[in-house]
């Protein structure tokens, strides 16, 4: 259990440090294809079949963001956030099938157009062994401002 | 002459082929604005479907004044100032909720939804000359609803609510009608955004069909390749102004979902209006079913989605309405609310969710990019070079036809004719210049 929470707290600051650099191939290849990345606007009890959020993307629309992102035309990252993230409060659980589930809080602040914004939340991981190596089947973030009035949300959470 | 109290030419600021960089800077012209459009006109508040249930409320916006949109005990709808009689302090904190009371949490004077005053702490404290019936929560004095869609106005007179609507109804209509059971419902919720920036740069870019295919460029590589193909002929029709300052990119079927191709549907959507969700058979036969045939529920579904702005804050887009919250001359929020088709299987309604998301909200495709030229037009708008912006493109290359609906309504030809943008400025101007 010991090797394995060092290996899964390297993999989120590994995964911390691709999206703050805008590494959106690499970031793209941590998830497996029946991923979901999902940002509710709602809280814990929000239901995404019936109530709106900020992203819910599948493998195949993670792929759009990113190709988006890539694009040269994404204007609301013209230029890219400047990000620096903090992953904290790690805590390891055992889901279905083998999943890992794991909880982290990040702060992470990012800078543009001269402005420092602040973006804090908690995320929920399910990480799966896939020919030795974790990737992301699921990603849930909920920002403590998520019902508030927000900015835009191209760079990565 | 168009002087007003605050001393303001806007004859001399609104031009027929341009329009002055103060309106969008001037704190004092943000304060006429709350005055004059958001105060004494009507503006969009909610939707009954968001408060079903007697009981239900939620926390809403007139301009700036925050209003209690509720539904009493008999059923009744009520827009309530958000304020307490006794020492103004707001009754209601929570963004929406089911109570039968709302109680000022200060000196714990309590209100019906009605608005009625109900309690009074200590009430043997007061006079004989108190009575608690001329204390009740003021309710907005003029409240209009159209198929759910719930206006009000702070002005206790003024033009009447079907006057203003005018021609936007038939698009609010078009709005319900796609729905099987004829009813829409905005219980998904809603994102809210903020730019800073003035609110009319949304309000002009709704309806600018000239930045599509810059500003959205990146959501053409997503659409099939006969759809981005597809060129936009230049014919009239491809612009509306409906007076009252509403206006709407196309007018025609045909010419609307010509823009929407271009806009862009969902990604992988097929059909003209596939973003909508609409074109599904079992859609279609739904709204057959209740319109008594499948010839008139295709050219409803034909005719597709709106994409209109109903001055001064509510916008009819695709698979949302989106509504206009200004705060300040240079700070504006824009709330998202996905609508669902009553009747529509469910997973018509899911598919118009995640369209929504990865179309028009925070993490979507184009309303990110849009807030970005709005930032950017304010910092723009700040140098005091040359102060004035350019709207003459399709000037003087407009007609009256009839839309789908036969109403006649001057329209554009050119490609992103700023007509629409002509008109809102040549409407704000007529509010404005009033005394």
């Amino acid at each position: 259990m010991a090797l394995e929470r060092q290996e899964i707290e390297s993999f989120l600051y590994r995964e911390a440090r691709l999206m703050d650099e805008h590494h959106y191939d690499e970031w793209e290849a941590l998830w497996t294809d029946d991923a979901l990345y999902w940002v509710p606007c709602g809280g814990d009890d929000t239901d995404p079949q019936h109530q709106v959020s900020h992203i819910y993307d599948d493998r195949k629309h993670i792929g759009y963001r990113t190709a988006r992102m890539k694009s040269g035309a994404c204007w609301a990252q013209d230029p890219p956030s400047r990000l620096c993230r903090l992953i904290s409060n790690i805590e390891i659980q055992e889901g279905d099938n083998d999943d890992i589930v794991v909880y982290s809080k990040f702060n992470l602040s990012e800078l543009r157009m001269h402005r420092q914004n602040t973006w804090v939340g908690k995320t929920t991981h399910k990480l799966r062994r896939e020919n030795g190596s974790l990737k992301v089947a699921y990603k849930k973030v909920t920002l403590v401002n998520m019902d508030e009035d927000i900015g835009s949300l191209w760079f990565l959470l | 002459m168009a002087i007003t109290r605050s001393g303001i030419d806007y004859d001399e600021l609104i031009q027929e082929d341009r329009v002055h960089g103060r309106l969008y800077c001037d704190p004092d012209i943000f304060q006429e604005e709350m005055e004059k459009i958001w105060h004494r006109g009507w503006v969009y508040v909610g939707h009954e479907s968001e408060i079903k249930e007697p009981g239900d409320y939620v926390l809403r916006n007139i301009g700036l004044q925050s209003v209690i949109m509720c539904r009493d005990q008999d059923g009744r709808v009520h827009l309530l100032m958000n304020r307490c009689r006794h020492r103004a302090n707001t009754v209601c904190q929570a963004e929406k909720g089911n109570s039968m009371f709302f109680r000022c949490a200060y000196h714990g004077w309590s209100y019906s939804n009605k608005g009625d005053l109900v309690g009074v702490t200590y009430e043997d404290g007061y006079d004989e000359g108190f009575r608690k019936e001329e204390y009740g929560l003021i309710n907005v004095p003029r409240v209009g609803i159209h198929r759910g869609f719930i206006f009000g106005s702070l002005s206790p007179t003024g033009e009447d609510f079907y006057d203003y609507l005018g021609d936007a109804k038939n698009y609010i209509d078009r709005v319900c009608d796609l729905a099987p059971d004829g009813e829409v419902l905005l219980t998904a919720g809603r994102q809210k955004i903020h730019y800073r920036g003035n609110w009319k740069y949304q309000l002009e870019n709704l309806v600018d069909g000239y930045h599509v295919p810059f500003v959205h460029m990146m959501s053409r590589v997503y659409e099939s390749r006969a759809r981005v193909d597809r060129q936009v002929p230049q014919e009239y029709g491809s612009t509306g102004d409906y007076g009252h300052g509403h206006t709407t990119l196309g007018i025609l079927a045909q010419r609307r979902n010509d823009y929407s191709a271009v806009a862009g549907g969902r990604v992988d959507q097929r059909g003209p209006t596939g973003a909508a969700g609409t074109t599904d058979p079992r859609v279609m036969k739904g709204i057959a079913k209740r319109v008594g045939s499948m010839e008139e529920a295709e050219r409803i579904v034909n005719a597709g989605p709106p994409h209109m702005m109903v001055f001064p804050n509510l916008m009819l887009i695709w698979e949302a309405i989106r509504v206009l919250q200004p705060v300040s001359a240079n700070e504006t929020q824009i709330h998202f609310y996905p609508v669902m088709l009553k009747g529509a299987p469910e997973d018509i309604n899911i598919m118009r969710l995640r369209s929504h998301e990865f179309g028009q909200g925070p993490g979507g495709r184009t309303g990110p990019d849009d807030w970005e030229m709005f930032e950017r037009n304010q910092l723009g708008m700040e140098q005091r070079v040359n102060e004035w912006l350019l709207l003459r493109r399709g000037f003087n290359d407009d007609k009256v036809l009839e839309d789908d609906f036969g109403v006649p309504v001057r329209t554009g030809r050119v490609r992103g004719s700023e007509l629409p943008q002509r008109a809102i400025w040549q409407h704000y101007k007529s509010v404005m210049s009033a005394l």
